[in-house]
């Protein structure tokens, strides 16, 4: 019979094992405050670096401030400058060539019309959604001889609402009702019509 | 350092010593790494801000070259505008230069008789639209002519041919019996002036800057 006797009282005892628990803590008491301070190092050195990058962009911005707020002035004096010539070239873009318009008006009357009156108005008007705008209105008044006088006065606003160069001005051209009746002057011919036509111009909103 | 024999005892030492840590770790976490990664955190953004700026400031300074040419091109655009084309005035008074000029162009169209008469300035209403306040007015003088419907198409084509911002705001032809040749017309005529009667100075001073610079180009570096 074998008989094995144990003396290695237990406090005696040792581990068999290469990698003892009083080892891994004794490890593990140096280790992770080594880590912890080299993280904490390594954060304040990030910290030091940054606050350094800080300090030169810093010098850096109050250096561009200033041109940045000559920039910034110019850039408000071209905006400011840009709604002054809107504002002027909006009198340009925006007005009828009276001149074209009366030499327009001299080829297209019929032989047969004779014109008494004519008035042109262009008006600046307020228009709560456009602003100012310029509101054009033209009204001939005038006198038609012969059986054809009806045909002649027609004719003549036909060519008003296509008259060359005002296709996109002029709205619209007509004979109001009772614009077109007989002369009733003492010395008329019976032949002898008179006559209003109206035309209107598209209105022109101005800057 | 030797655990104690007893059981109990040992637990307690272990218990402390796992105590002792936690506070270790509570200290150090609240002492050292939180505020060593906040204050990491202030100044990245801090730098992120001044980053953002320097970019802003990059870009506006950028676009200055292009904006200095442009207002220039206003500048000599508006100058042009104000010194030829829109009213000028003798100390305040508009008629007299309209009259001026009218009578020039009168006679050049072969107008023999005209009368002129001070509408006086009109301000136009602002727009609520609108996001600057207006600068310019109108201003209307009336002129009273007869002659030839030929000879007013003629002055009407100079009018407007020599001033691109002058137009006529009213007309009125009327024949007559006992001259069928000649008509009699009331010509309502409209200019642009400027509300602020200084900028007529600002402008021309700017003109004369700008004839002073183009002269001695070397000074200006």
């Amino acid at each position: 019979m074998n008989l094995r006797v144990d003396l290695i009282l237990e406090s005696e005892q040792r581990s068999g094992s290469p990698v003892s628990g009083k080892g891994i803590v004794r490890i593990a008491s140096l280790v992770v405050p080594a880590i912890i301070a080299f993280i904490v190092i390594l954060g304040l050195l990030n910290v030091r670096a940054v606050s350094s990058t800080v300090k030169n962009r810093e010098r850096e911005w109050s250096r561009k401030k200033i041109q940045q707020e000559d920039a910034v002035t110019l850039r408000k004096a071209v905006v400011r400058n840009q709604a002054v010539w809107d504002e002027i070239e909006s009198w340009r873009t925006t007005r009828t060539d009276v001149a074209l318009l009366l030499a327009a008006l001299q080829r297209e009357v019929p032989a047969s019309v004779q014109l008494v009156d004519l008035t042109f108005s262009d008006d600046f008007a307020f228009d709560e959604d456009k602003g100012v705008v310029r509101r054009l209105k033209l009204t001939i008044n005038g006198l038609a001889d012969g059986f054809k006088a009806k045909d002649a006065v027609e004719k003549l606003t036909r060519r008003l609402q296509t008259l060359p160069a005002f296709t996109n001005s002029i709205e619209s051209a007509a004979v109001p009702p009772g614009a077109f009746a007989a002369d009733r002057s003492p010395d008329a011919p019976k032949s002898r019509r008179v006559f209003r036509i109206e035309c209107t111009f598209y209105e022109s909103p101005l800057e | 350092m030797k655990l104690p024999e007893d059981k109990k005892q040992r637990v307690q030492v272990i218990i402390l010593i796992c105590m002792g840590i936690v506070a270790v770790l509570y200290v150090v976490l609240h002492a050292g790494i939180i505020p060593v990664t906040k204050g990491l955190e202030n100044r990245k953004k801090k730098l992120s801000i001044v980053e953002d700026k320097i970019e802003k400031a990059n870009r506006d300074i950028m676009q200055s070259k292009r904006h200095t040419v442009r207002n220039a091109d206003l500048e000599s655009k508006l100058v042009n505008a104000s010194m030829a084309h829109l009213l000028q005035h003798e100390v305040g008074n508009f008629l007299l230069p309209a009259a001026h000029h009218i009578q020039k162009l009168v006679e050049e169209s072969g107008i023999a008789k005209h009368s002129i008469l001070g509408m006086g300035p009109l301000q136009l209403r602002q727009w609520n639209k609108r996001k600057n306040e207006r600068t310019v007015m109108s201003y209307s003088v009336r002129v009273t002519v007869e002659c030839a419907y030929s000879n007013l198409v003629l002055f009407a084509d100079r009018m407007l041919a020599d001033n691109p911002y002058v137009s006529f705001s009213g007309l009125r032809i009327s024949a007559q019996k006992t001259q069928p040749e000649k008509h009699k017309m009331v010509l309502d005529i409209r200019w642009p002036i400027w509300i602020d009667l200084d900028a007529y100075d600002a402008y021309s001073q700017m003109a004369a800057q700008r004839a002073a610079e183009e002269s001695n180009p070397e000074e200006d570096g």
